[in-house]
């Protein structure tokens, strides 16, 4: 699995899971997936959440040390 | 009996074959209706009603009333009408179709093929289990009650499956 930073960023811009999900058109489930680490998401997503947040996707996600 | 495990995997396995062109995208789900497209949300409401419904009347016509259980074709009405309340269920779409749900689908596919096998092996022996349970005089009474008992465990395996990924919300 990879490390996230999501819920940081959410956290920066007073963000709600439900408004990001929106924004990306995706399920507000899929959001709070991505964030607990249960779901890793497609590079689609993950590019449109990084162009979200206004950050480079390597600062979203990480891989493990292990990977 | 072979045939009705087919049916219910089948029916429980929340599938849909999503061509991945440039027509029809899953990006898009309002021109992305799949290979197979699923009924809407409603239908999830519609199908759980009448399932619970004939479930409620098989068991009145066969515990309650014992004039109706020498009727077979009742019966078989039944079950299938069952069959179709699930599959309301089963093919009717989520809230919001994404890729995750999609990768759900898949993994329960593949969960309930695995279960399919294991029934279809161990299949006498269920029955064995099943008759010590149902005490009909028929031996055809046994194998629809298990049938039944096995339809609500799956069903619920399925729920908590997919609750998982509900839980933390």
């Amino acid at each position: 699995m990879i490390i996230n930073t999501v819920h940081v960023q959410l956290a920066i811009l007073r963000m709600t899971q439900a408004a990001l999900s929106e924004l990306i058109g995706v399920s507000r489930q899929s959001i709070n997936s991505i964030e607990n680490n249960r779901y890793v998401p497609s590079t689609i997503l993950a590019l449109k959440i990084a162009k979200v947040f206004k950050v480079p996707v390597e600062e979203l996600f990480e891989l493990e040390e292990e990977d | 009996m072979f045939r009705n495990y087919v049916f219910i995997t089948f029916l429980l396995s929340h599938v849909t074959f999503n061509g991945n062109n440039k027509k029809y995208n899953w990006r898009n789900p309002k021109t992305d209706k799949g290979i197979f497209p699923l009924l809407p949300h409603y239908f999830k409401i519609t199908g759980l009603v009448t399932t619970l419904l004939v479930l409620i009347t098989i068991l009145l016509v066969n515990n309650i009333s014992a004039p109706f259980k020498r009727m077979t074709l009742i019966n078989e009405i039944h079950y299938d009408s069952n069959l179709v309340g699930l599959s309301l269920v089963s093919f009717s779409k989520d809230k919001h179709e994404d890729k995750r749900i999609a990768n759900l689908r898949l993994r329960s596919l593949s969960f309930s093929i695995g279960l399919l096998i294991l029934l279809f092996v161990f299949q006498p022996l269920l029955e064995l289990v099943v008759q010590f349970f149902f005490t009909g005089n028929d031996h055809e009474d046994g194998v629809y009650g298990g049938f039944y008992m096995f339809l609500i465990a799956l069903f619920s395996t399925r729920n908590i499956y997919f609750c998982k990924f509900k839980a933390y919300l």
